[in-house]
């Protein structure tokens, strides 16, 4: 499998009052060719951070890039102009947010805002790309895509938004979706439409896609592999039947027990306690230990570093401690 | 983040918790540099108003027939009028009348404002209705043709320009304040209040009065030189202050005739009301911003 | 949207009777006997009495409304005190020079008021935003007959390239035209920008940006049409501004227009062409609104296909 994305230690932060203040916190991954790839955590976490960084979407926001490097495709994209960075958006690599609501913009036909983008980066004149705008459409399961040309985004429901958008960044085949909380605004059975979709298109063309989500159920849908992010930090990744089957960080057991499971009675649903720290605000040591049932008092001294064990890497005491013990064990007797 | 930053960030924020919160606004308000230039102009004006006959070069009404129209000079910094009186002298004088009549006036049509607009947030139903659609009727007219109306009506001078420029306020008042009392009667503590038995009048003056004030406080700003156009622009018409006296419209209505023979007689009284009425708009922009963070970009 | 065009104009013919209703007490409400007022100062017991039974003085007030209502209707609006000429005439010659003055200063106000706001927007918080809000901030300070007198003196006393007053040929026009234009056009630059700065922070900018789009289309072909919608409505509610501000920047200008005809007519009492006068005022601001309206529904799709 070829390596389409690798983030290298990526640090970003918000520009305050009080200066720059980091929000990612040095985190490294990879996507490869045809895999689907889901990113994890609350609200709060940076998951969406870290979509943007990599796209570097961070006009009229405070949102600033601090350090780090994006490979796609072997080159860093931080290196690029912004002029060569335009050609790589919506072409090579695409997003779809979660908002499909707002995310069109409701003065403007349908038809302008899918001729746009193949326009810009196809190509082509206004009537091929019309004619290709429809055909994309039609391909994302849209039935009346002539007539739809000239509607306006408030005619259409929520889930046929989403259609239109994901319709539009996939128009100029690109090699990596980026798709940031696609389902969260929608129902549902529309949510599960919609993630068919994208399970299909992903097997047509083999791309490769960033699943963005705090829905684990959603995760063990469609991802192969799984980044738990928590504070800025990964703090645990697997293959997704690992993930699940033995679940490692507090935290990620924590998000597991809490997706409602089909049979469950009226049981109150189990939520991890407290809230993700205020970046002004982070603990000292692990930055879950506040609110982790495990912590230790090395937890709230000093942070755990990321370990890999059988491509299952955890970043927490507790293992580093059981790896010390096992270590200690093989010089010991069992009593 | 190194854990010493964030340290001295935990610090800062307790820090901030401290003092109370008018130091607070205080404090932010100085970093709006324009706002607080202005707001030292306007204070330097309100003194001036009140300690003006004392500082005065000049009589202010006194005529001087052996320096008439006299340009700017070091014993005249502005000059002299028709009458050889003393430009800055009067332009001082005048700062007292242009003050107390806007001030005046935006705090009548305010008053009227803000009463009618709690009371049709509050009440709602048909008291609503009429307070609106009344509203809308003195919205209807532009706001200088009804200064203008009500003085044709009730003849020239300040005491009517006062009239005439609070009528105009009255309505924007209303609505502003109709809508931020909605607001706030949806917030829980009405209804707690309500539940608990408090009284209608005492729940308008105790509890939505003091949450409406922030955004009563920024429009009064705003209106105070919106007030000064109008009122100079009357007497500028005829229709306000008497020609003979130093208020700065009436000055720019004599100056008319002298325009290409004395250019100062134009030049300064209308310097003083822009830069006034500028102080008023920067001071009411500083003071929204912070005040009424819905507003703000 | 037709249905809404049709409600919005019938919503108006409640205004429009009130509005009319107070300009009609208008005479009533100064104190002292209306019919001495309309005949004027120098009239006898006689003539007062006479005016009183010509006008319908004598009848009860609702009956004097409908008699003044179907007056309207029918675009008679008494007669001058002054001159003795219908009121109607007097407006008619006065109202296109008015119109002309107007519409060049919206004109203006709104051409270079987007572009500045534009350019504050785009630059946002850097020296062309400060220095544009500044002049914004500035014009709408600036009282307009001073900025009347001051274009007198250096265009038309030192340079002598504009006629200081009258309305005679373009010249005349470009001075009253920039006084009476420059507050509008320094609120519509404010409106402009905030606006455009709360365009640009919503989510289909930052789809546009993750399609790949540069900055130029995603101003000019995404956020700008979206900001000027509501500017529009502004401009609409600063027309009131534009209008009293043409009875002062006429004054200054001695343009023979609807604002030097009130003043006039104020100083001599001729009641009838004020009230008239302040009528047409009123009515000019309802009937600009609607129109804002009607534009509004055309360039919002949400209310176009409704």
């Amino acid at each position: 499998m070829t390596e389409l994305l690798r983030v290298k230690n990526l640090r970003t932060g918000f520009r305050t009052e009080n200066g720059l203040l980091p929000v990612i916190h040095g985190i490294s991954f990879h996507v490869n060719q045809g895999e689907i790839v889901g990113v994890v955590g609350e609200s709060g976490s940076g998951k969406s951070v870290t979509s943007l960084s990599i796209m570097r979407l961070f006009h009229d926001t405070p949102g600033e890039i601090m350090d780090g490097e994006v490979l796609y495709k072997g080159e860093n994209l931080f290196d690029l102009t912004e002029k060569r960075m335009k050609q790589y958006r919506g072409n090579e690599i695409s997003m779809i947010f979660q908002e499909p609501m707002t995310s069109l913009n409701p003065v403007l036909k349908i038809g302008k805002q899918m001729r746009e983008t193949i326009e810009l980066h196809l190509n082509m004149p206004k009537k091929e790309a019309h004619q290709y705008a429809i055909k994309t459409l039609k391909s994302v399961g849209i039935p009346r895509a002539e007539d739809l040309m000239d509607e306006y985004p408030h005619q259409l429901s929520g889930g046929m938004r989403q259609r239109v958008i994901i319709a539009m960044q996939i128009s100029c085949n690109p090699s990596l979706l980026i798709a940031d909380e696609p389902t969260t605004a929608l129902d549902v059975t529309i949510q599960a439409q919609i993630l068919n979709l994208m399970k299909e298109i992903q097997v047509k063309t083999n791309m490769g896609i960033l699943f963005i989500t705090h829905d684990l159920g959603v995760v063990a849908e469609i991802c192969d592999r799984v980044i738990v992010m928590y504070a800025g930090k990964i703090v645990e990744e697997a293959t997704v039947e690992e993930l699940f089957a033995q679940p490692k960080h507090p935290y990620t057991k924590g998000l597991i027990e809490s997706v409602p499971k089909i049979g469950m009675k009226s049981e109150k649903l189990y939520s991890i306690p407290g809230t993700v720290p205020n970046p002004t605000n982070m603990p000292k040591g692990c930055k879950f230990a506040p609110r982790c049932e495990h912590a230790m008092a090395i937890c709230h001294k000093k942070e755990p570093a990321l370990m890999t064990v059988n491509h299952h890497a955890t970043r927490c005491w507790l293992y580093d401690e059981e790896m010390m013990k096992d270590k200690q064990g093989e010089g010991m007797t069992n009593g | 983040m190194s854990s010493l930053q964030s340290k001295s960030m935990e610090v800062e924020q307790i820090k901030i918790k401290e003092p109370g919160r008018f130091q607070q606004f205080w404090r932010s308000f100085h970093r709006k540099k324009p706002a607080v230039i202005s707001f030292y102009f306007v204070l330097l004006l309100f003194v001036i108003m009140i300690i003006g006959p004392f500082i005065t070069p000049y009589d202010a009404a006194e005529p001087d027939y052996n320096s008439l129209l006299e340009t700017p000079s070091l014993t005249h910094f502005f000059g002299t009028d028709e009458y050889g009186r003393d430009i800055l002298s009067r332009i001082i004088a005048g700062a007292k009348i242009s003050l107390s009549v806007s001030v005046s006036a935006v705090s009548l049509g305010a008053i009227i404002g803000t009463m009618l607009g709690l009371i049709s947030g509050f009440i709602g139903k048909w008291v609503d209705k009429l307070i609106m659609r009344g509203c809308d009727v003195l919205f209807a007219f532009p706001d200088l043709i009804l200064a203008i109306g009500i003085v044709a009506i009730l003849g020239p001078g300040l005491k009517n320009v006062v009239i005439a420029v609070a009528f105009f306020s009255i309505p924007s008042f209303a609505r502003i304040v109709r809508g931020a009392t909605l607001e706030v009667k949806e917030m829980l503590f009405v209804e707690a209040a309500e539940s608990i038995g408090a009284g209608r009048m005492r729940i308008m003056l105790k509890h939505i009065f003091p949450e409406t004030l922030p955004t009563i406080i920024v429009y009064f700003t705003m209106n105070v030189g919106t007030a000064i156009l109008a009122a100079a622009s009357l007497s500028f018409l005829g229709l306000g202050a008497e020609p003979s006296s130093p208020d700065w419209g009436a000055m720019l209505s004599v100056s008319r005739d002298y325009i290409g023979t004395a250019f100062h007689l134009v030049f300064f009284p209308g310097l003083i009301i822009f830069l006034t009425v500028l102080a008023f708009n920067l001071l009411g922009d500083g003071l929204r911003e912070m005040l009424d963070p819905k507003m703000k970009d | 949207m037709w249905q809404y065009l049709v409600k919005r104009i019938i919503s108006l013919i409640p205004l429009l009777l009130v509005v009319s209703f107070v300009v009609f007490m208008f005479i009533h409400i100064i104190p002292g006997d209306p019919a001495r007022l309309l005949a004027g100062k120098e009239a006898t017991v006689e003539e007062v009495e006479m005016a009183r039974q010509s006008l319908g003085l004598d009848k009860p007030l609702y009956e004097q409304y409908f008699v003044y209502l179907k007056g309207l209707l029918s675009g008679d609006l008494g007669y001058s005190i002054k001159s003795g000429a219908p009121v109607s005439k007097l407006i008619g010659d006065r109202i296109l020079p008015t119109l002309g003055l107007t519409f060049l200063s919206i004109l203006w106000a709104l051409i270079v008021g987007i572009l500045l706001g534009i350019i504050s927007a785009v630059f946002r918080n850097r020296w062309p935003d400060h220095l544009g809000m500044f002049t914004a901030v500035s014009g709408i300070s600036l009282p307009n007959f001073w900025v009347g007198l001051v274009l007198i003196q250096l265009f038309s006393v030192q340079l002598g390239i504009f006629p200081t007053g009258g309305a005679d040929g373009w010249k005349s026009y470009i001075m009253p035209s920039f006084a009476l234009g420059a507050g509008i056009m320094a609120m519509i630059a404010r409106f402009t920008r905030s606006s455009l700065v709360d365009s640009m922070k919503q989510d289909y900018i930052r789809m546009g940006r993750a399609k790949g789009l540069g900055s130029g289309s995603i101003v000019f072909g995404h956020a700008l049409k979206n900001s000027l919608i509501p500017v529009v409505t502004v401009a609409g509610l600063q027309f009131g501004f534009l209008l009293g501000g043409s009875v002062v920047v006429e004054t200054v200008f001695s343009f023979p227009g609807l604002g030097t005809l009130l003043i006039d007519s104020i100083q001599f009492r001729d009641y009838p062409v004020v009230q008239a006068e302040i009528l047409l005022f009123a009515v000019q601001f309802i009937l600009v609104n609607l129109l804002i309206d009607i534009v509004y529904s055309f360039l919002n799709p949400k209310i176009r296909y409704e």
